[in-house]
């Protein structure tokens, strides 16, 4: 009973602090009409023990490493292991790239994230008409297995994960093409493919480039899914980039949800060709994004973690363990990055960087200075390190084990956004699954419409943003804007050409007929797409027999 | 291709500049020209949308343009080449007699490049930053002095 009085008199309190709030802000009127979080959720002055009424410590906050995972996803964090500083890379060709691979672990990367570019991602090759203008802009060019050799030339592949931002499967066949060539058991190799259902106007949509066909790319993805769990146990078959989602506009209670519901409907498509859940869920992982807003995105990567843990156990019978814990790599936000003073983008880097090491992140991107117009300059991308060296090394934040837990605010706001994703999910499962092109249809139109409300309050001035709205300078670069070799075109042609004209010829006929019967005759794709890569057939090539089939 | 923002109001069809928004066959970053085209529905105008595609190059754009005909042709430009893809763009317009047409451009376009566009032809830069009010009246006036001339 003594609680009960205790209880009462609090709350008692709480009353009272509010009614001498409202008089204070009479007399003297807040900084704001309206303190909104970036997924509207409206955030009071102050958060108190009332917010948490019904909160349990053990079931819905409990401890790192047990379920469910509000706390992190491992026992020790990085009291044993930091996160994985791992700045994506990629522009020019497989040489131009390497070349900075060796720059940036000389200076304190600890993992590879390789980024293709758009003809690559969506399977064209450097010569083909409407990849004019695109070959080694966004990310490395990528033809034929010599230039994954290239790019992979001094890379230690037994350490640490392989991260291949792409959905091609003949990418991860150049991969394990590799890895044999010097080799490495398959059982050992490491890494992730981002193997991601993607909705088509985000980035590299799986479904243009098949061709338009949605149940083909499903194929694709559950191929690619089947053959990792039964060859590569230590490969992330699947990463969910909702990441991409999140850049093209969505809110951070939308993220939870559109990566949500497309996990489960890989699981699902895995489940329909007899591969079990526990199977493969403990080789998805989680690409998130973390934006403007500090708590919020804090918030976010908790109960994300929660929801995926309780949907796994509750509702699709995971029984590992490994199959609840929700591990994410997270790359900063690169819209909320500006063209405008770009030196300010070191400091959201900063904040947008502790508060994915507050969320718990298993690995870390931090985007650079220059991540609003262009590829970082060698300068500008070792800052983005020494960023990760200073939260990590000096600020002490990764001492303690998420030390934002009990915060009245942070338990609060991570209860309502899990709450508001699973009203998301509910209405996506009420449509359909995430394979339907209606519900990804709903999804974009819900994406657009959130990316312009925010771009409308950010025109009125509701929404700050540094440097564009508010204290505005003429634009200036205090630093060299990156800028590609004119002449890299020639080389990487070149480089394909070479290849097409010392390949043998029959080892390629060979390698495209097992190809196209395996499309056909719904064999998996992988053991020959591997086959082809190794006969030298290139990316385009491939993905066009994969679309004649 | 997909143009969820084509709302066809028939009555109004002769009043209601027509705009064909487009971006280079493999240029995915689409969130900026889904917010310009939002913003110039919301102006009372008429929007097509060309989706990123690679079956959808640049002859296919201009005749999209042709078929439709638009007022003017918006160039959404992230990831690909500015100067590439619009000399390539302008050649093709021209060629297929819509000189006429103006053409205007936004994105991510190096300082250094601007003046060759505008000397070449494009008729608006809009870089990042621009406020969609400043798109729609610059669309507004070019559509004005094209239906004058």
């Amino acid at each position: 009973m003594a609680d009960r009085n205790e209880q009462d008199g609090l709350m008692e309190t709480v009353r009272e602090w509010e009614g001498e709030y409202e008089r204070s802000i009479e007399k003297r009127p807040e900084r704001k009409e309206r303190f909104e979080n970036l997924s509207w959720i409206k955030v009071n002055p102050l958060y108190t023990p009332r917010d948490l009424e019904g909160l349990d410590c053990e079931g819905d906050i409990g401890f790192p490493g047990k379920y469910p995972y509000t706390r992190g996803v491992y026992t020790t964090m990085y009291r044993v292991r930091p996160w994985t500083v791992r700045q994506v890379i990629g522009y020019g060709g497989g040489m131009e790239s390497s070349e900075r691979v060796k720059f940036m672990e000389k200076h304190g990367q600890t993992g590879f994230s390789i980024v293709f570019d758009h003809p690559t991602n969506m399977g064209l090759d450097s010569d083909e008409e409407v990849a004019e203008g695109f070959v080694g802009r966004e990310g490395t060019a990528l033809d034929t297995l010599q230039d994954m050799r290239d790019l992979l030339r001094d890379v230690d592949m037994t350490k640490g994960g392989i991260n291949i931002i792409a959905a091609h499967p003949a990418i991860l066949a150049m991969v394990i093409a590799v890895a044999q060539e010097r080799g490495i058991d398959l059982k050992n190799l490491s890494g992730t493919l981002q193997n991601y259902p993607i909705i088509g106007h985000t980035m590299g949509s799986c479904s243009d480039v098949y061709g338009g066909v949605s149940f083909f790319s499903k194929r694709i993805c559950i191929d690619i899914v089947e053959y990792c769990t039964r060859n590569l146990p230590r490969w992330n078959s699947v990463s969910i980039a909702v990441r991409n989602t999140r850049e093209a506009g969505c809110s951070a209670v939308q993220e939870i949800a559109f990566g949500i519901a497309p996990a489960i409907a890989v699981l699902k498509g895995c489940t329909e060709r007899g591969i079990g859940v526990d199977e493969v869920a403990p080789r998805i992982s989680f690409f998130l994004n973390s934006h403007r807003d500090f708590f919020e995105e804090i918030a976010k990567f908790r109960a994300m973690r929660r929801l995926w843990a309780r949907i796994l156990r509750e509702e699709m019978s995971a029984r590992d363990p490994r199959s609840w814990q929700m591990r994410f790599h997270c790359q900063t936000s690169g819209d909320a990055m500006t063209y405008q003073q770009p030196l300010v983008n070191i400091v959201r880097g900063t904040l947008y960087g502790l508060s994915a090491v507050l969320g718990g992140c298993q690995s870390l991107h931090i985007n650079s200075a220059d991540e609003g117009f262009a590829i970082p300059i060698e300068e500008t991308a070792k800052l983005s390190l020494r960023t990760h060296q200073v939260i990590l090394e000096e600020s002490g934040v990764a001492d303690t084990i998420d030390p934002l837990a009990g915060s009245y605010y942070v338990e609060w706001l991570t209860n309502k956004l899990e709450s508001e994703a699973r009203d998301i999910l509910n209405k996506i499962n009420s449509m359909g699954d995430w394979w339907d092109p209606k519900v990804r249809g709903w999804v974009s139109r819900e994406i657009a419409d959130v990316s312009y409300r925010f771009q409308k309050e950010v025109e009125s001035g509701e929404r700050v943003v540094i440097g564009v709205n508010k204290y505005v300078e003429e634009i200036k670069y205090p630093f060299p804007i990156w800028r590609e070799d004119k002449d890299f075109i020639r080389k990487q042609l070149e480089r394909l050409n070479r290849v097409k004209r010392e390949r043998d010829k029959k080892r390629w006929e060979e390698a495209a007929n097992n190809l196209r019967y395996a499309c056909k005759n719904g064999i998996n794709i992988l053991p020959p797409t591997i086959e082809a890569v190794k006969a030298y057939m290139s990316l385009g090539e491939i993905t066009r027999i994969y679309r004649e089939s | 291709m997909t143009n969820y923002f084509c709302e066809s109001e028939l009555h109004m069809k002769d009043e209601k500049i027509r705009v064909l928004l487009a971006k280079p066959p493999l240029d995915l970053h689409s969130r900026g020209i889904l917010v310009v085209a939002a913003a110039l529905r919301d102006a009372g105008m008429e929007v097509i949308y060309l989706e990123a595609s690679p079956k959808v190059g640049i002859k296919e754009i201009v005749q999209s343009a042709m078929q439709e005909d638009v007022d003017i042709i918006g160039m959404s430009i992230l990831s690909g080449s500015p100067g590439i893809i619009l000399s390539k763009l302008l050649k093709v317009r021209d060629e297929m007699g819509l000189k006429r047409v103006p053409v205007i451009a936004g994105g991510i376009f190096p300082e250094e490049e601007l003046e060759e566009l505008k000397g070449k032809g494009v008729a608006g830069i809009f870089r990042p930053g621009t406020p969609t009010d400043d798109i729609v009246k610059s669309v507004r006036e070019l559509a004005a002095s094209r239906h004058k001339s």
